[in-house]
């Protein structure tokens, strides 16, 4: 069905309650189908201006850009991770919750929010929560470790299914191969 | 007009198939062939390749990365975005409940083909020994067929949808008739190298996947899509190979959107049609047909027979032995992720190969004595693929940190991993069985079913078995072990039951029509016009994926149907 049609048939099908609640996961499908021609708002939905631009910060702690490829901003993840959290309200309480924690924990040992402190105190607090055995020593990280573990995770899929993360690898497959060559000689060891 | 106005269509059809998978396209393809009239109930709508088929497109393309909406794909959670058949544990007015203290995930498709859209294609005939349990080890139950029955249908099956795989002669992988299989990928070959140092068989997979020109399809393109659907039908489904050469003889009518919710009982005591939710109209209506076989995957046929009460029948349909929902079973499966070093020093090439395996390693131990009676096989289940949303979370999880190393750490390990995914057997046990849960009713009414699951001591044993195995042939094909499969506290890692997808024996065949539902051409003991050809049927759970067997038993039982029909005797 071409899109104008399929409209059409989704405003139609929609006059009927019963199967309203078809039309929108239709809709829904039509909206991951067409990704790539809708406009990119700047406003984030999920978080405030504060914390979006923490969130900006951290991915790019996570995955930053260097010699051969770019970061974590550059391929647009925390806009990614904005959408997911804006459609599930799990994600959006540990990511929000995530990030109010760390900015007490900075204010605790540094005096100043995240966003404030130092690039060396910022740097020292990621490292902090970013090993999850440093939890046995210092039980009070171990919130914000699980906060950093989800954000790593979520940083590094949002990443790598970029078209900037998928080419640093390199990924060179999705292609139509007529015959699988195999594998190149291995060394020994 | 009342919502739920009953219509009630004239024509008798000659069988009634429920369910588009394995088991009702084998069935579907066995009939319409021999020049039967076939009505076939699909749940799901039609498959519509524009809409449903996501193969070849960019994760980064979709809005959601592959994630989903919310991230409902993400981990296997829901609906996998980039799946065919959006796989998932749940469907949005379609649940079921599970007993306090045994979570059950119960994967369904509703679309035309089952999970035929969606299986990993791994095509393995079960072994003489997995027919014979109970006479091996004392355990479990023998089926009441044997290897020698079933294997002219695995040919059949085989020569039919197409198999790649090698000729080895293992007692415990019966070979079959295969096409040249893919060679290894890298990961593969280090794989074997460490097989090879131990003395355990690593061998060519064996998959539904076409390497050369079979029966008008072309071969595989190597984009290792094939849960994202194949626009060149290369990989099997009972969807793209099955039902539109069914449909081209004139004898398959397709019913979709069509929620089977009880079977209709003559007063001969046979079934003499199957009432059904138009989904669509919200209707109820009824087809009839002289016979009717139930494809509609294990848990599902168990529910339409329970919810099948009669006065000839007060326990459900077909259920005077009581087994109609018991012993459930799945693969026991747990998995150990090991790095190559040597392979960073290849230069990047596109390693993709099929979705599929291109190496395994099958059970090597049924000599030996082990401390367990079951058995399992390893999968190797890597290459440079599309990275997914989780494509990464092993190697976070076990470098941890953040930063330029870690972005590092996933560009070294990309690719120059192996994952072995092990799928191992399991025993029927009295504490593992659905049944309606007498509260509860999905969106169409019908009662839905509650879960109850537990593994015994022997696949716990055995998961150490397989943790301890797959540890040593990594670290002997110099590798690095990056994901412990847990402790023995977790049980070594062990998936979630439901997790692998191989729920079976809820409506088994057996010998004694006092402990089983069904003879061993599918046919209810209780009610002869009446055959349940899905892995429900399964007397036991081998550690061999139940997809190739479904298509056999399916396959046999259709033809036994057709010849009793022809004889006037069904």
């Amino acid at each position: 069905m071409n899109g104008i049609n399929r409209r059409i048939a989704i405003q139609t099908l929609a006059l009927t309650p019963v199967i309203a609640a078809a039309c929108e996961a239709m809709q829904a499908g039509d909206a991951n189908q067409h990704a790539s021609t809708e406009p990119k708002s700047n406003a984030p939905k999920a978080f405030d201006n504060h914390q979006y631009a923490m969130l900006r910060s951290v991915c790019d702690s996570i995955i930053p850009a260097d010699e051969t490829s770019g970061g974590a901003v550059d391929a647009a993840v925390p806009e990614l991770i904005d959408l997911l959290a804006s459609e599930n309200g799990d994600y959006r309480t540990r990511l929000t919750g995530g990030l109010q924690w760390l900015d007490a924990a900075c204010t605790d040992r540094y005096g100043r929010d995240y966003l404030q402190s130092s690039t060396e105190e910022r740097n020292e607090m990621l490292h902090l929560i970013a090993y999850s055995e440093n939890a046995t020593q210092s039980p009070g990280l171990s919130s914000g470790i699980a906060f950093f573990t989800f954000l790593r995770d979520l940083t590094l899929g949002g990443y790598f299914t970029s078209e900037i993360g998928m080419k640093s690898l390199p990924y060179l497959g999705n292609q139509f191969v007529a015959v699988f060559p195999g594998c190149p000689p291995v060394p020994e060891s | 007009m009342s919502l739920f106005q009953v219509i009630r269509s004239p024509k008798v059809y000659e069988v009634c198939i429920v369910g588009s998978g394995a088991a009702g396209g084998a069935a579907a393809k066995v009939l319409t062939d021999q020049g039967f009239e076939v009505v076939m109930l699909e749940a799901g709508p039609m498959l519509d390749v524009s809409k449903h088929y996501t193969e070849h497109v960019w994760t980064y393309d979709l809005q959601h990365h592959g994630y989903g909406v919310g991230a409902s794909g993400y981990n296997g959670e829901g609906d996998r975005e980039l799946d065919v058949a959006h796989i998932g544990h749940t469907i949005q007015g379609e649940p079921y409940t599970s007993a306090p203290d045994s979570p059950f995930s119960w994967q369904r498709a509703r679309l035309l083909g089952g999970r035929t859209n969606h299986w990993s294609r791994v095509a393995l005939r079960m072994s003489e020994a997995d027919f014979r349990q109970r006479s091996r080890h004392e355990v479990g139950s023998d089926w009441p067929i044997s290897y020698q029955d079933l294997s002219p249908y695995y040919d059949k099956v085989e020569n039919f949808i197409g198999v790649y795989g090698s000729i080895e002669s293992l007692a415990s992988a019966p070979d079959g008739v295969f096409q040249t299989p893919p060679k290894p990928r890298c990961t593969d070959l280090m794989v074997k190298r460490g097989c090879d140092k131990l003395g355990i068989p690593c061998i060519p997979g064996r998959a539904a996947i076409i390497t050369q020109r079979h029966n008008g399809r072309i071969p595989c393109h190597y984009c290792g899509q094939c849960t994202q659907g194949c626009v060149t039908a290369s990989t099997f489904s009972s969807s793209q190979v099955i039902i539109p050469q069914a449909q081209a003889t004139g004898r398959l009518t397709v019913v979709p959107n069509a929620m089977a919710r009880e079977l209709l009982i003559g007063k001969d005591g046979k079934v003499s049609g199957v009432a059904y939710v138009d989904k669509q109209a919200r209707a109820e209506r009824r087809v009839m047909a002289k016979a009717v076989i139930l494809g509609a995957s294990a848990c599902e046929s168990a529910r339409l027979l329970l919810n099948s009460r009669s006065s000839a029948f007060p326990n459900g349909a077909a259920n005077s032995s009581g087994a109609v929902g018991h012993y459930l079973m799945d693969s026991s499966s747990t998995s150990v992720v090991g790095f190559y070093p040597q392979l960073t020093k290849l230069p990047p090439h596109n390693d993709e190969g099929t979705a599929s395996v291109h190496m395994y390693v099958p059970w090597w131990g049924e000599n030996n004595r082990n401390s367990f009676s079951g058995g399992y096989h390893i999968e190797l289940l890597n290459g440079r693929h599309m990275p997914g949303p989780n494509a990464f979370g092993t190697v976070a999880r076990h470098f941890q940190g953040f930063g330029s190393d870690l972005k590092k750490r996933c560009q070294e390990l990309y690719g120059r991993t192996a994952l072995l995914a092990v799928r191992g057997s399991m025993i029927p046990n009295e504490r593992s069985y659905c049944e309606i849960d007498p509260e509860v009713v999905d969106q169409w009414g019908i009662p839905v079913l509650r879960f109850h699951f537990k593994w015994s001591d022997d696949e716990i044993r055995m998961a150490k078995h397989m943790n301890e195995n797959c540890k040593a042939i990594i670290e002997a094909g110099g590798g690095q072990v990056i994901s412990e499969s847990g402790s023995p506290q977790s049980r070594y890692g062990y998936l979630g039951p439901g997790g692998v997808a191989h729920e079976v024996g809820t409506v088994r065949m057996g010998a004694s029509s006092k402990d089983s539902v069904l003879n061993g051409f599918c046919q209810a003991h209780d009610i002869k016009n009446l055959f349940v050809t899905d892995a429900g049927c399964f007397t036991t759970n081998p550690d061999k994926n139940p997809t190739l067997t479904i298509l056999a038993l399916s396959w046999r039982a259709a033809e036994y149907l057709a010849e009793g029909a022809k004889r006037g005797e069904i």
